[in-house]
């Protein structure tokens, strides 16, 4: 289980960062695995979109969005970073609720569901500590 | 002009008589000539040309430096001095041989902390990881500026060469912290200037203000080292500040960064905000040659706020967040995004803080041999064209632009700095090409140079006021009569 590629661009490192230390987890594996042949697209608005590529197990993290996927998340940087301060799912759904996120192909519910809980855990661990000493998150 | 290259440093001496002084000077051990020990400083990471120095010696004392003068300057023998080396400008590289005065080693002391005054009094060898150390564990309660430079920097010699810190925002240049100097000049003589000047005896108590007196402190300064040898600077610390928060805003194109900059600046309500390409910031994880993707953002702004209260940390954080979206509204691109710089570091790697964590070895700036710039203060409002231009010329090079800003001083000023790290072997040439064109077009945009090397005052000295230039010959004159200090520098 790896991410096969070295991604270079900004949130292709991000999500690079954010997957790697889980994949040492079997449970984590195996959520994995479970989205079978998939590619998931990251919008993050006004700013660019990624597809994250799922073939049975490995990763690849590529720049930009092919014409087909199986699902699309847009997500404003805002909604991004309240995830990732740790709001969780209530910082999730509040967003989806306020449009900070949108799906599209929204019907793949299963899909979601799976990639959620690959998606939400990464963020989550990559907050457990802060990393600039000193240092109050204030927005 | 004078005749600056040709010196043939044993016209008075021998070689073998130098030695025996500076031995008795210095000590053998702290006395060198053996050429393993010269060639560390005979270049440095810049594109400047190597010189070999004919000694090197490593002063303890104040009394050892007068004496070095007055048998240097009896003999005319040049005399660089040296801490550290990395003032990536070739500063320090020896244009005409001699004595290289490393204070670096052993001349490391922080002499007092005035915690009323808050001012330090240091030798030239304290570096600012030790010094930021120093305050933390023994004055908490005040801060330096720390610099985007290794740990092993001289806090002196940024000083007195005008350098840069996180505090500049809000406080200017380093050269502006300093309250007093003390130096030995040609003759030997050792003056102190500032507020210390008041007692006919060194005490530690009276470095507290450089003014109202004539300012002869800017003597040394920018000089580099061609006026006198600088052996003690009393530098103003700044009280630390109960809560801190880090911002990080992404930006499109040089107009919308440069705007941050001068505008976040101008606030008031910050006490850095310095911007770095995208491509400097991928650098960071490793990625040797960054290719930048379109939708990618150009530049990361970090944004440092600070407060006695929360409140105030608050409401300074409110203001800067109306000042973005006045920004936003009159800009044509209207992507600037503002977040905390913790979350950023959390998303994108520990490796991104240490942009933040400063002083630091910035592994993309100094993992190769080759590092370079052309550093400058400028006018704020010819940001934006500056940094779209020289991000163009790096791309005629096929090099990787890394563009350092930073508003200086509420904005009365800001920093700009295109840098190149390069492979010398492979690149020299090319390198020194792009650095020309730089300097071309900050010129053209008004840009003051600073750290010059050699090359680029001859540029300078052809375009500049010739008063000025006559001047300066006529102050070098008075305080250097046989050209021992530092000879060569601005072509002196």
């Amino acid at each position: 289980m790896s991410i096969v590629n070295e991604p270079d661009d900004i949130l292709g490192l991000a999500l690079k960062n954010l997957l790697t230390p889980l994949l040492e987890d079997n449970k984590f594996v195996k959520r994995i695995k479970k989205l079978k042949k998939s590619v998931i697209v990251i919008e993050l608005r006004d700013i660019y979109a990624l597809s994250l590529s799922f073939d049975n197990g490995a990763i690849s993290i590529n720049y930009g969005e092919p014409r087909r996927f199986k699902l699309k998340m847009i997500v404003s940087l805002d909604a991004f970073m309240k995830i990732a301060q740790g709001q969780g799912m209530i910082g999730l759904i509040g967003a989806f609720l306020k449009g900070e996120i949108k799906i599209k192909k929204i019907y793949r519910i299963f899909t979601i569901l799976k990639f959620y809980k690959i998606f939400f855990p990464a963020i989550k661990m990559a907050n457990e500590e802060p990393s600039l000493e000193g240092v109050i998150n204030i927005l | 002009m004078t005749d600056v290259m040709k010196r043939n440093v044993y016209e008075g001496i021998e070689k073998e008589k130098i030695l025996a002084e500076l031995i008795k000077i210095f000590g053998k051990p702290n006395v060198t000539e053996k050429a393993h020990n010269l060639i560390p400083y005979s270049y440095d990471m810049t594109e400047s040309d190597p010189k070999m120095p004919d000694f090197v010696v490593l002063p303890e004392k104040v009394e050892e430096i007068v004496q070095l003068v007055k048998f240097s300057n009896q003999y005319k023998i040049p005399i660089v001095p040296y801490v550290s080396g990395n003032n990536v400008g070739g500063l320090t590289i020896p244009e005409q041989g001699g004595i290289i005065c490393d204070m670096g080693k052993r001349m490391k002391k922080i002499i007092k902390i005035h915690d009323s005054m808050m001012y330090a009094l240091l030798e030239p060898g304290v570096t600012f990881g030790y010094f930021k150390k120093y305050l933390d564990d023994h004055h908490p309660g005040l801060k330096y500026g720390m610099l985007m430079a290794p740990p092993y920097a001289s806090v002196v010699a940024n000083a007195i060469l005008s350098g840069l810190s996180t505090l500049s925002t809000a406080h200017g240049s380093m050269a502006d912290f300093i309250n007093g100097l003390e130096i030995v000049l040609y003759n030997g003589e050792v003056v102190r200037t500032g507020s210390c000047f008041l007692s006919k005896e060194f005490k530690e108590d009276n470095w507290f203000v450089r003014y109202p007196i004539p300012d002869l402190t800017g003597l040394f300064i920018g000089w580099q080292g061609m006026t006198g040898i600088v052996t003690k600077a009393a530098v103003q610390l700044w009280p630390k500040k109960k809560y801190n928060t880090a911002l990080l805003a992404i930006a499109y194109t040089g107009e919308n960064c440069a705007a941050v900059i001068r505008e976040f600046g101008r606030s008031e309500c910050c006490e850095e905000v310095s911007c770095i390409t995208s491509e400097l910031a991928k650098m960071g994880f490793g990625i040797q040659h960054p290719t930048k993707y379109e939708k990618e953002p150009d530049y990361a702004i970090m944004i440092s706020v600070s407060g006695n209260t929360m409140e105030l940390l608050k409401a300074k954080v409110n203001y800067l967040k109306q000042v973005l979206e006045e920004i936003k509204e009159k800009a044509e691109d209207k992507r600037i995004l503002l977040a905390d710089f913790d979350t950023f570091v959390n998303v994108l790697g520990k490796e991104f803080g240490m942009y933040y964590n400063l002083p630091n070895v910035l592994t993309p700036l100094y993992e190769w041999d080759g590092l370079t710039w052309v550093g400058s203060y400028t006018n704020p409002d010819n940001l934006g064209p500056l940094m779209d231009k020289c991000y163009a010329l790096y791309g005629k090079y096929d090099l990787a632009p890394i563009i350092y800003a930073k508003s200086m001083k509420s904005s009365h000023y800001a920093i700009f700095r295109p840098i190149i790290r390069y492979h010398k072997g492979t690149e020299l040439e090319k390198v020194k090409k792009l650095q020309h064109e730089f300097l071309e077009i900050m010129l053209e945009y008004d840009c003051v140079p600073y750290k010059t090397p050699l090359w680029m005052t001859e540029i300078i000295r052809k375009r500049c006021d010739p008063n000025w230039l006559k001047l300066l010959e006529r102050i070098k004159d008075v305080m250097d009569p046989n050209n021992i200090f530092n000879p060569g520098r601005w072509g002196l």
